[in-house]
C-alpha cells in the first residue's frame, strides 16, 4: 500500500473521529461559551469533569489494550516538550479561552450549532494561523527552543506506568468528587 | 445518575489499581515472556529498525558489544551498554527499546533481562550487528538479480545511503546468503563473523 492510498482511510477515521468527537463535546454542554467560562469561576466544572473523564478512559482504555496485545503503545507518538514555546503556547491559549470562551474544538461545536461567537472564534483561529505561518521565519528561534524530548510522567517520577495510571485515576476520582460536591453547593 | 457516576468512579480505580499491581508485581512472568516469543513481539529487523530511526522515531538503542567494539563501529543513535547497565540504570519507560549484540544470543538475553525489569516495549536485532551492516549498511544486489530484487535493493540503497553506507552492486550470487530478499522465519544465516565485516568497513574508511 503507498502511502496515498493509506492517506485516504486515515483521513476518513479522522473525520469520524472528529465527527464523534464534536458530538460528544455538544452533547456535554461545551459548545456554549458560559459552560466553559463557568470553570474559571468555579461555577461550573462540566469541562473539567467531561475532559478529565476523557483523559482517563484515553488512559485505562490504552494501557489495557496495551496489555491486551490491541494496542502497541510503545509505537504511539508521543509528543515532544519544548518547554519556553510550549509555556508561551499555554498562556496564549489560556487567555485565547478566557477572552472568547470557546477553545477550537469547542468552537467548531458552536459554530456547528449556529452560534455566532463560535464563528467569530473560528475566523480567530484561522486568521491566527495564517498570522502564525507568515511570521514562522522569525518566531523560528523561539519555536524550535528548549527542547526537552519525550517526556512522560513515568520517567519524570521514575515510576512503572502503571503506578502513575492509578494515582491519575485516583486523582481523577477525588476531583469528580470534589466538582460534584462545588456544583451541588452552587446549586443549593 | 449519581449511582452511574459512583461505578464508573469504581470501575476506574479498579482498572488503575490492577494496573499498578500488575508492575509492581512483575507482569513479565514467565507465562509473559513466552506469549512475547511465540507472538515474534520479541525481535525485529535491522531493516525495521533503520526505518524506524530515520523516521525519526524516539526510541533507545543499546549496542551490548565491548565498548572498543562499539567505538570502532556502531549503528547510528546507539548508545553503548553493558548487562549492568541494563541491571541497574533507569531506562526510559515512553519509548521503545532496541538491544542488540555481535549475535542474537547475548541480545535476547538482554531482551529477556529488560521485560523482567518491567519494560514491555523491547526489541533486540535478530542478528545483531552483521544484520545492520548485511542489509541496511551494506545491501548486495546479485549479477543476475531478478526484478522484485532489484526493487527490493532501490529500497534499501536508499535507506543505506541515508546512513553513509555503501550499497554493493553486481555481487557473485554465490556471495549472498540464502534467503537474503526473504523475511519471516527465512533468516539470514551470518556467513562471516561481525567483526570481519566492522574491520573491512573501518579499512575503506567508511
Amino acid at each position: 500500500m503507498t502511502g496515498s492510498d493509506s492517506a485516504i482511510p486515515s483521513l476518513a477515521i479522522a473525520f469520524a473521529l472528529g465527527g464523534v468527537f464534536g458530538w460528544l463535546l455538544e452533547r456535554a454542554g461545551l459548545g456554549s461559551a458560559r459552560t466553559l467560562v463557568g470553570q474559571f469561576y468555579l461555577a461550573n466544572l462540566t469541562v473539567l469533569q467531561v475532559l478529565f473523564s476523557a483523559l482517563v478512559t484515553a488512559m485505562l482504555g490504552a494501557f489495557w489494550l496495551d496489555r491486551a496485545g490491541l494496542l502497541e503503545l510503545g509505537t504511539v507518538y508521543v509528543p515532544e516538550t519544548f518547554a519556553v514555546p510550549q509555556a508561551i503556547g499555554g498562556l496564549l491559549f489560556g487567555g485565547g479561552l478566557l477572552l472568547a470562551g470557546l477553545c477550537p474544538g469547542t468552537s467548531c461545536v458552536a459554530a456547528a450549532t449556529g452560534r455566532r461567537d463560535g464563528l467569530a472564534v473560528m475566523a480567530g483561529l484561522v486568521i491566527g494561523i495564517l498570522v502564525f505561518n507568515s511570521a514562522f521565519d522569525s518566531l523560528e528561534r523561539v519555536y524550535a527552543s528548549t527542547p526537552l524530548g519525550t517526556r512522560t510522567l513515568p520517567d519524570l517520577l521514575h515510576l512503572p506506568s502503571g503506578v502513575v495510571i492509578a494515582l491519575v485515576a485516583g486523582a481523577a476520582v477525588l476531583l469528580f468528587a470534589a466538582a460534584e460536591r462545588q456544583m451541588g453547593r452552587r446549586q443549593s | 445518575m449519581i449511582g452511574l457516576h459512583r461505578s464508573l468512579a469504581v470501575a476506574a480505580m479498579l482498572l488503575g489499581g490492577a494496573a499498578a499491581a500488575s508492575e509492581v508485581t512483575g507482569s513479565a512472568g514467565p507465562r509473559s515472556l513466552a506469549s512475547d516469543i511465540a507472538a515474534g513481539r520479541d525481535w525485529t529487523t535491522a531493516v525495521a529498525l533503520a526505518e524506524r530511526i530515520k523516521a525519526g522515531e524516539p526510541m533507545s538503542v543499546f549496542d551490548l558489544r565491548t565498548r572498543d567494539e562499539y567505538e570502532r563501529f556502531h549503528i547510528p543513535s546507539a548508545a553503548h551498554a553493558t548487562f549492568a547497565t541494563l541491571i541497574d540504570a533507569p531506562l526510559p519507560r515512553s519509548v521503545p527499546i532496541v538491544v542488540y549484540a555481535g549475535d542474537s544470543v547475548r541480545a535476547a538475553q538482554a531482551w529477556a533481562l529488560l521485560r523482567v525489569r518491567g519494560y514491555r516495549h523491547v526489541a533486540y536485532v535478530r542478528e545483531g550487528l552483521y544484520e545492520w551492516i548485511a542489509r541496511v549498511h551494506e545491501p548486495a544486489l546479485a549479477l543476475d538479480a531478478t526484478a522484485a530484487e532489484r526493487m527490493a535493493f532501490e529500497r534499501l540503497a536508499v535507506l543505506s545511503r541515508y546512513f553513509g553506507g555503501r550499497p554493493r552492486l553486481d555481487v557473485p550470487r554465490a556471495e549472498i546468503p540464502a534467503g537474503y530478499w526473504t523475511t519471516g522465519d527465512d533468516r539470514v544465516r551470518p556467513s562471516m563473523a561481525t567483526a570481519l565485516l566492522v574491520a573491512a568497513i573501518r579499512r575503506r574508511g567508511c
